[in-house]
């Protein structure tokens, strides 16, 4: 059963400008205040944008929102997939830092979950002066234990090729599980279909290359090199990213305030959006009345 | 079975207690908060995983029932979804048991919100789905298996279409290291080639260049890519420690690479006849950032690629050796070629050392054993140890035993040399000795190529030996035949002129001779044996000698000729000589003349233009048209005659018909009339033929009676006054000057030849003095030039000295210092009067 409309403020956004390379490529979403500060929400490993309908609304009234997909996710252009650029995050991270570019994105406030925490660090490392804050929800630099170093990521190798197995199994029944997913934008059903269709899916063998960057990767040493402040959302209880490794990437970057969220599991963007929604309000502080037009 | 006992069985007991049909319905079934714990769940569930209710309710969320991989696969999948849709249905999960094994299951979810919307309860149903999730297992393990095999055969199609299309080694190579990517997902791999030449395997190419682990490694070494090579066999070191415990070095490579897994396969070649195994052309190895076991149809395959590509390296090896050996057929052509062009030794071996270096060697030389020291032509500039070098040629010299040293631990000093015999009729005559180029095959690899060549060389070498030997001769005897002084006599003059042919070729069989026959007969002839070479000379030589012998006959010169046919029945190499003779008396300037098939002589009276003599005409020597009687005829010189012997070269030209020819020779001949009768011939040679002749050339000019006057030229050397004196008093005497006005004449010129040296140049040595003398009815008159400056020294007079003593013997001595210095002596004639 759908939850309530109204529950949530809906994101009432529109496609951005189409003459954009990445519009289409990353199905780029625009919505909120036109001068407000832009504040750019990236999915992680296993969904798309949907992932944000209940934490970017409450930002709707104060910032530009800039919503998208990573290519192979939601409604990207599968076409665009290139094995060998998304063969590391750095790929992505590329795409993100072209958005920016597209839309001439100046002094980001850029919220990942999950892998695109990581995303976001590698595109800010790489273009510092585009970025203004980080929101890093659920981060992990490394997920696979390093016993060399006594690093604890959380997994083996073999908990990861045991994830992939659970891939493939799913996809045999997946489509019927598609359930339709309400956008809460009764003016435009045929968005909410297109959605629909799309939300959680993904061509298995890219989810497969995917599920690999996102889990093989090690960026534990570029921590050190981000220069721009960063908020850390640690959920209790998430076995993706355990409490350790958020301490962990505490340490390591310079300029991070750790949040420690009564919120359970991986997705507190789901489960918990008003208590994220409220740290990421406290972290963001002053600037949220800032008037300086962002665009 | 009754009815009434079926009837009974339809009343079910549980139907009346709802916390049974919970408890043991045919499903798991549990209650969770939104945040996963547990706060209900049925029997069911719990017999099928044997896990305690007391250890479940309010201690456990659901999610820590599952896999490692199915709580990645919660996290970042199913609770999203039940979070935005509120139902998930049909996920496939394993529950991990109490005794820890797995419990296949098909999960449902459904989320229950409060009135508020705010998430209330989980509902989740747990179907026991071994053997529908065992069926699916296989479903998907096949599907995979075809999907995996699908890319891997179009990996493997592709890689065999690259490697069929491959000509070389090095494609072929190229084409084989891109396959273990696609194929395995291979992290980066590499490629060595079999050098058996050089016992050893080459690194040729890596996807990863930068990596560690790309050096050459010899084929007895303790490595694993040696080993594989050795045994034909993959190897697979699954873990850094597995490769410790196998090859320490690979285990380094891996250490420093970042890689876990590393594989080696074979690339081998389908065995030949004489080989029971196949051949190991190369390895290709690949490596894994993980740990990584290759399946048994990956292996199967990795096997397959490795067969495919030792295929495409054995034909490419096929198509190399081809090329190669027309390469080696062009190029032996060539060298055999290049040295024929040249008929010298040395010219010869120089063309054979720079034709090999650099295409074939670094470095090569040729000694022979001729002369003293022997020969040596080298090119190249890498040469071997000099008392290695030595020592073996000496050896192979003497025992005509190639050596090859490009293997093994002596070869430290001179790597991938050889030292061939050169051969040529069963003798050693030198050696060739190289140093290969590396980029080609071992010298023992080529060893078939290198004799061959050897062979050829010798042969080419050896003529070259022997031309240079019987040219030497030939030369030697020709010289010793022209030379010679002409008899000296006031009477007459001779000058000869011989000139060889200007190309390097054989001599020819060209000569003259001047002979007095008795006192007063003079004679004179010039000849053209048939042939060229040693047995030309040879045959010139014995022409010489019977003509000499013949003439003395005095039978005239038609006799002699005669004579000369009957000789040729002994000497064939003398057959179809030709010549011209004639005899002259010295006293009445008869000249009696016989033409054997030679160009008619050419006469020069004082009186009249040059004439050709046409008549005297017989055939050729030991010709048949030559066997009756020869015809000679006579004519009467006047004093001041000139007569011109020459051969056909002098005349004879492709672009101009012999008439012709000869007409300009008449020409010439007219125009150097007055003339000295010295140098002439050179002259005659110069303008006729020129420099680029292809014939020797041999004239004769005889001269009757003295010369009007008389020129001489020599150097600033006091040395050369001696022959100016022997020429003037030749000169004197054929004008029948008095003895006492010679002496006076010969002693004042010596005098001033002498002063013209000393002062005029004596800070210039190349310095030229003149001597012109005339002769006239009433006095001899003798000028000497010099172009000198001449410096007195204050205190002496040398110079009043000499001229004093000159003025006493001269009647009259005129100093002209205009241009140079030009003394003019003169003396009158008392016999004269």
């Amino acid at each position: 059963m759908p939850h309530k409309e109204g529950d949530v403020p809906a994101i009432a956004g529109s496609y951005g400008d189409p003459e954009m390379k990445t519009t289409q490529r990353n199905a780029v979403m625009i919505t909120g205040r036109d001068d407000g500060r832009p504040m750019m929400f990236s999915h992680g490993f296993g969904c798309d944008q949907n992932m944000w309908r209940l934490v970017a609304p409450a930002f709707v009234a104060t910032h530009r929102i800039v919503l998208f997909d990573h290519v192979g996710s939601g409604a990207s252009d599968l076409s665009a997939y290139d094995e060998k650029r998304y063969s590391e995050l750095r790929g992505y991270a590329s795409d993100v830092l072209e958005i920016i570019h597209d839309y001439a994105l100046r002094g980001v406030i850029f919220v990942g979950h999950s892998v695109s925490a990581m995303i976001g660090v590698l595109a800010a490392i790489e273009e510092p002066e585009r970025f203004d804050r980080l929101v890093l929800v659920g981060p992990s630099p490394c997920y696979i234990n390093d016993p060399a170093t006594g690093y604890v990521g959380g997994f083996g190798r073999s908990d990861i090729e045991e994830m992939l197995d659970s891939l493939d199994s799913n996809y045999l029944g997946w489509s019927s599980v598609m359930a339709p997913v309400i956008m809460g934008n009764p003016d435009r059903p045929e968005l909410g279909a297109e959605l629909t269709n799309s939300f959680c899916r993904t061509d298995p063998e890219i989810a497969r290359q995917f599920a690999r960057v996102t889990f093989f990767s090690d960026n534990r040493a570029d921590l050190r090199n981000l220069r721009v402040p960063a908020l850390i959302l640690q959920c209790s209880d998430d076995v993706i990213a355990p409490s350790v490794v958020g301490d962990f990437v505490h340490r390591h970057l310079p300029d991070s305030t750790l949040h420690p969220m009564r919120a359970t599991g991986h997705c507190p963007n789901l489960s918990a959006p008003q208590e994220t929604i409220e740290a990421i309000r406290r972290y963001l502080g002053d600037d949220l009345d800032a008037d300086a037009p962002w665009t | 079975m009754s009815e009434p006992e079926a009837t009974q069985d339809l009343w079910a007991p549980w139907e009346d207690d709802p916390s049974d049909l919970y408890e043991n319905a045919p499903c798991g079934y549990l209650t969770t908060l939104p945040d996963g714990t547990i706060v209900r769940v049925n029997e069911t569930f719990l017999s099928w995983t044997g896990l305690k209710r007391s250890d479940l309710v309010g201690r456990r969320r659901f999610r820590d029932l599952l896999s490692t991989g199915g709580q990645l696969y919660h996290e970042t999948h199913y609770a999203p979804l039940l979070a935005m849709q509120d139902d998930v249905h049909e996920i496939a999960f394993d529950i991990v048991r109490a005794n820890g094994e797995r419990l296949p299951a098909l999960v449902n979810s459904v989320m229950h919100r409060d009135d508020a919307g705010r998430p209330r309860v989980i509902r989740t149903t747990v179907l026991n789905a071994t053997e529908r999730r065992g069926y699916e297992r296989e479903l998907l393990a096949a599907r995979r298996l075809a999907e995996e095999s699908e890319r891997r055969v179009r990996v493997l199609q592709r890689i065999v279409a690259d490697l069929a299309a491959a000509p070389t080694e090095a494609e072929a190579a190229a084409a084989v290291v891109r396959a273990p990517e696609p194929a395995f997902g291979a992290t980066s791999s590499s490629v060595w080639l079999m050098d058996a030449d050089r016992a050893q395997l080459v690194s040729v190419t890596s996807t990863d260049p930068a990596a560690a682990g790309h050096d050459d490694v010899s084929l007895k070494a303790r490595h694993a890519v040696a080993d594989v090579a050795r045994r034909g066999t993959v190897h697979i070191s699954g873990s850094v420690s597995e490769a410790e415990r196998d090859y320490p070095d690979l285990a380094a490579t891996m250490r420093r690479n970042g890689r876990d897994t590393a594989v080696l396969i074979p690339l081998s070649a389908v065995g030949t006849e004489e080989k029971d195994g196949p051949e190991v052309l190369g390895v290709l190895a690949f490596d894994f950032a993980e740990e990584r076991a290759l399946s048994e149809t990956e292996l199967r395959m990795a096997e397959m690629l490795g067969q495919q590509a030792g295929q495409a390296l054995d034909r490419a090896r096929l198509y190399d050796d081809l090329r190669r050996s027309e390469e080696r057929a062009t190029f032996l052509v060539s060298v055999t070629r290049a040295m024929e062009e040249t008929h010298r030794l040395r010219p010869r071996s120089r063309r054979l050392v720079d034709r090999l270096v650099p295409e074939v060697a670094d470095w090569a030389a040729v000694d022979l054993r001729v002369g003293p020291d022997g020969m040596r032509t080298e090119a190249g500039s890498t040469s071997p140890d000099a008392g290695w070098l030595t020592e073996t040629i000496d050896a192979v010299a003497v025992g005509g035993e190639p050596r090859f040293l490009d293997t093994g631990p002596e070869s430290g000093a001179c790597p991938d040399c050889a030292v061939l015999p050169l051969t040529a009729r069963g003798r050693v005559i030198g050696t060739l000795s190289l140093r290969m180029t590396p980029a080609r095959h071992t010298a023992s690899a080529e060893a078939g190529f290198l004799l061959d060549l050897a062979d050829r060389a010798g042969l080419a070498l050896e003529n070259a030996r022997l031309y240079e030997q019987e040219r030497v001769i030939a030369q030697t005897l020709q010289r010793s035949l022209l030379a010679g002084e002409p008899p000296h006599d006031s009477r007459f003059a001779v000058e000869t002129h011989y000139q060889p042919a200007g190309y390097d070729l054989e001599i020819g069989g060209d000569w003259f001779d001047v002979f007095l026959i008795n006192t007063d007969k003079l004679a004179v002839v010039v000849g053209d044996v048939v042939g060229r070479g040693i047995d030309a000379a040879t045959t010139m030589g014995q022409l010489r000698s019977a003509v000499r012998a013949l003439a003395t006959a005095e039978a005239g010169p038609a006799r002699l000729l005669e004579r000369l046919d009957d000789f040729t029945d002994r000497v064939e190499s003398a057959r179809m000589t030709t010549l011209a003779y004639a005899e002259v008396d010295l006293g009445t300037g008869e000249m009696t003349y016989a033409c054997a098939g030679h160009l008619p002589p050419l006469l020069h009276e004082p009186t009249a233009p040059p004439r050709f003599l046409f008549d005297g005409r017989s055939a050729p020597l030991g010709s048949r048209a030559g066997r009756r009687p020869r015809a000679e005829r006579r004519v009467r010189l006047v004093g001041g005659s000139r007569l011109l012997l020459y051969t056909d070269g002098l005349v004879e030209r492709r672009d101009r018909p012999l008439d012709a020819s000869l007409q300009v020779l008449a020409r010439e001949y007219a125009r150097r009339r007055d003339a000295p009768l010295p140098g002439l011939p050179a002259k005659l040679a110069d303008t006729m033929v020129g420099r680029g002749h292809t014939d020797d050339v041999c004239l004769l000019c005889l001269a009757l009676g003295a010369e009007e006057r008389l020129e001489r030229a020599i150097g600033a050397d006091p040395a050369q006054i001696a022959l100016l004196r022997k020429d003037l008093r030749g000169w004197l005497a054929g004008h029948q000057v008095a003895e006492e006005s010679a002496q006076a004449i010969l002693l004042a010129m010596s005098e001033a030849v002498a002063n013209s040296i000393d002062h005029g140049y004596r800070d210039d040595p190349f310095g030229q003095v003149e001597v012109v003398a005339r002769i006239s009815a009433e006095a001899i008159e003798v000028r000497v030039t010099d172009h000198g400056v001449w410096r007195t020294p204050d205190d002496s007079e040398p110079e009043g000295r000499g001229l004093d003593l000159i003025r006493r013997m001269m009647d009259r001595v005129t100093i002209d210092r205009s241009n140079g210095t030009t003394v003019t002596l003169r003396k009158d004639r008392r016999e004269a009067r």
